[in-house]
């Protein structure tokens, strides 16, 4: 198979799983383009980033359509995350690739473990006549998401989600939708350093965006079905698989 | 949210009209990439500028949103957050 189906499976398959298991797809696509398109991460992380953009055109647009998306919140986290990407894409230059894929490892491990696990309903503060306290925890929780985000190269999703579900008490449909709309101007803010550093191979992000695109919108209509046991064990699986291929040269050359 | 005044509908047009010249523009790179068609490379480069600007019109548009909707003071922070999404060009060639 020739590098330009390879990039464009990649960011495909990125899309369809991220949309089907609604995260940002990042979070897949990073492992993707280094394990299996055998790109170094340091080249993986602002195709990512920069794809992610693109899919979060798509993506947050039903949330909106449906009024899940609280566009107040959106602006003033936005702000926090924007900044956090900024520091994290920076960031990004100066840690080695190594300790990179050790913290997109954890995350994986993370996310592998959520899925099985789903979120469950708990009880939910009221979000009005809340908000001056939330918002100080959230814009704290919202730069440091942000500064993991535009490190590793993935959309934040599954860090954003659970924090405006469980910290601010967030509805989990609001919270995905609100997620999936700010991801989309934090990437662009991670893109953006990535793109003045020279740092982005404008030939597999264009495969890789193609990719996330269709597979986007595919993963999108799919993800309003349910998911059986079966296809979440898969998942988890796949995850696991990723995080060890992930991480077993990096620890074998630190330990 | 002054729901009336606030048009939703403009930002998921916006967002699906950007999706869909994305779909197009980068299936036609994919294609010269396919059939190795000289300056193939800038125009991908033109592709993520395309991304970025788009990002910005969308904030843009939501701004507006907010000063039609008499939110003044959500629609100062989105231009807060355009101003922050600018100063990493503005950080690169100042530094």
């Amino acid at each position: 198979m020739t590098d330009q189906f390879l990039y464009i499976l990649c960011g495909l398959s990125a899309g369809l799983l991220g949309g089907y298991l609604g995260l940002g797809g990042g979070i897949v696509m990073v492992p993707f383009l280094t394990i299996i398109a055998g790109l170094d991460i340091k080249l993986a992380v602002p195709v990512s980033v920069t794809a992610i953009v693109v899919n979060s055109f798509s993506a947050s647009n039903e949330y909106l359509k449906k009024g899940m998306v609280n566009l107040e919140l959106v602006i003033i986290l936005s702000i926090f995350m924007v900044m956090g990407n900024i520091t994290g894409s920076n960031l990004n230059r100066i840690v080695p690739a190594n300790y990179t894929k050790l913290i997109l490892t954890i995350l994986l491990v993370y996310t592998a473990f959520s899925l099985l696990k789903g979120k469950q309903p708990k009880e939910q503060l009221p979000f009005k006549g809340n908000q001056g306290k939330y918002i100080m925890v959230s814009t704290v929780l919202a730069y440091l998401t942000g500064t993991l985000a535009g490190l590793v190269g993935i959309g934040g999703g599954v860090i954003l989600v659970p924090l405006l579900y469980l910290v601010i008490g967030m509805p989990l449909t609001t919270s995905r939708g609100t997620s999936s709309f700010m991801i989309g101007f934090s990437s662009a803010a991670a893109s953006a350093v990535y793109l003045l550093n020279g740092m982005i191979d404008y030939k597999i992000a264009a495969e890789v965006i193609l990719g996330i695109i269709i597979g986007g919108k595919l993963g999108g209509y799919f993800g309003t079905t349910a998911k059986p046991i079966v296809v979440k064990i898969l998942f988890f699986v796949i995850m696991l698989y990723l995080a060890y291929k992930m991480s077993y040269q990096p620890l074998l050359e630190l330990l | 949210m002054n729901e009336k005044q606030f048009k939703i509908e403009f930002i998921t047009r916006i967002q699906k009209i950007f999706w869909y010249v994305a779909f197009v523009y980068f299936a036609l790179l994919g294609i010269m990439y396919y059939f190795n068609f000289s300056h193939t490379h800038l125009l991908a480069q033109a592709g993520v500028y395309f991304i970025l600007a788009a990002t910005i019109i969308k904030l843009f548009v939501i701004a507006e949103q907010f000063h039609s909707a008499r939110l003044y003071r959500f629609w100062f922070l989105s231009y807060l957050l355009m101003f922050i999404l600018f100063s990493t060009v503005l950080l690169k060639y100042l530094l």
